[in-house]
């Protein structure tokens, strides 16, 4: 069973990581892109933590060894070489055309926690007021996350916003960002916090770009 | 196996409270595919969490989709007095569900994989 983690371009040589289960990692030569890969024991999958971790390590070695990185989300596996190239071939002018997009470029996270949203509801004596007093509170974080996301987006190559979620998490974003442009964005980022010091704000990175792979997901 | 300084290496920016958003990383087993407890014990807590969080999604489209509407001017005073009171009372029926069953606003989510959170 072979476990695929990445196709990569111009890879200069393999991290000295192991793979899942400890395997040695290889590579092998798909459809004119680079797929990293272990060797397992043909058993069925187990999506255990250290397997987890162990993939994600794999990747996130990988991204200093390589001008460009595509990740596979863990869990791609094949009986042989030939299912590897069966799936590039699916979509390989998406996997080419896509390690020639991400190259010199990794993936920067930023989070945005308010502590206030976990508050209590809004009180209000009638539903009038509950109406209009959730209103503003719902402008008053588009803004306040305008004010960062837009120019995190004008300095970045590509965005994803993830939906506001549970815990006060007003922002979610990953940005896809040229490697040199890191400490001018992380910055930017600083330069949001200082002036919001009510809120959490959290910004890491760089990372393999995996919001930013989702046709070589497919392909595998 | 420990990522901590992996982890700590790829900060390339912080302010506030990181142990709120740090939280998250303890619980890794959220990547896995969520179940509700059927232990007898646990059974009506399991299960009020997932009805918790069906309703709770559907209260804040609905929330939401009003509001949109009322930015836009399509709803008229009465209708706005009525859906206020409606959802006013819904998110303090919730609370008082939630503290009844020992529940918090992260307890009801539904990690939907790629798909991200479901609220």
């Amino acid at each position: 069973m072979i476990h695929l983690y990445a196709f990569a371009k111009n890879l200069r040589s393999l991290p000295v990581e192991r793979g899942v289960e400890g395997s040695p990692l290889e590579v092998c030569e798909v459809e004119g892109a680079t797929a990293v890969v272990s060797r397992l024991q043909a058993t069925p999958l187990q999506t255990t933590h250290e397997a987890l971790i162990r993939h994600g390590l794999v990747v996130e070695a990988l991204l200093d060894h390589a001008d460009s990185l595509l990740p596979v989300r863990f869990g791609e596996r094949f009986d042989d070489e030939d299912g590897i190239a069966a799936a590039a071939r699916r979509l390989r002018p998406d996997v080419r055309s896509r390690l020639d997009s991400l190259e010199g470029c990794v993936e920067v996270g930023v989070r945005v926690v308010d502590p206030r949203r976990e508050e209590p509801a809004v009180r209000a004596p009638d539903g009038t007021g509950y109406m209009h007093a959730e209103l503003e509170l719902s402008r008053a974080r588009d803004r306040m996350v305008r004010a960062l996301h837009a120019p995190l987006d004008e300095n970045a190559s590509a965005s994803a916003v993830g939906a506001p979620g549970a815990g006060g998490v007003v922002h979610t974003a990953s940005y896809l960002v040229r490697r040199e442009a890191v400490p001018a964005f992380t910055r930017l980022v600083d330069g949001y916090a200082a002036t919001h010091p009510q809120l959490t704000v959290v910004c890491t990175g760089p990372w393999a770009p995996y919001s930013f792979a989702g046709e070589a997901e497919a392909a595998a | 196996m420990s990522t901590g300084g992996g982890i700590a290496e790829k900060l390339l920016s912080a302010q506030g409270d990181l142990v709120a958003v740090a939280g998250g990383l303890e619980q890794l087993d959220d990547v896995f595919p969520r179940r509700v407890h059927a232990d007898p014990e646990t059974v009506e807590r399991g299960l009020a969490q997932l009805v918790l969080t069906l309703i709770e999604l559907l209260r804040q489209l609905m929330e939401r989709q009003a509001l949109r509407r009322m930015e836009a001017g399509a709803l008229d005073d009465d209708q706005i007095e009525r859906l206020g009171q409606t959802f006013m009372k819904l998110a303090e029926r919730m609370d008082e569900l939630k503290e009844e069953f020992g529940l918090t606003d992260a307890d009801l989510n539904l990690d939907l994989g790629p798909l991200g959170n479901l609220l």
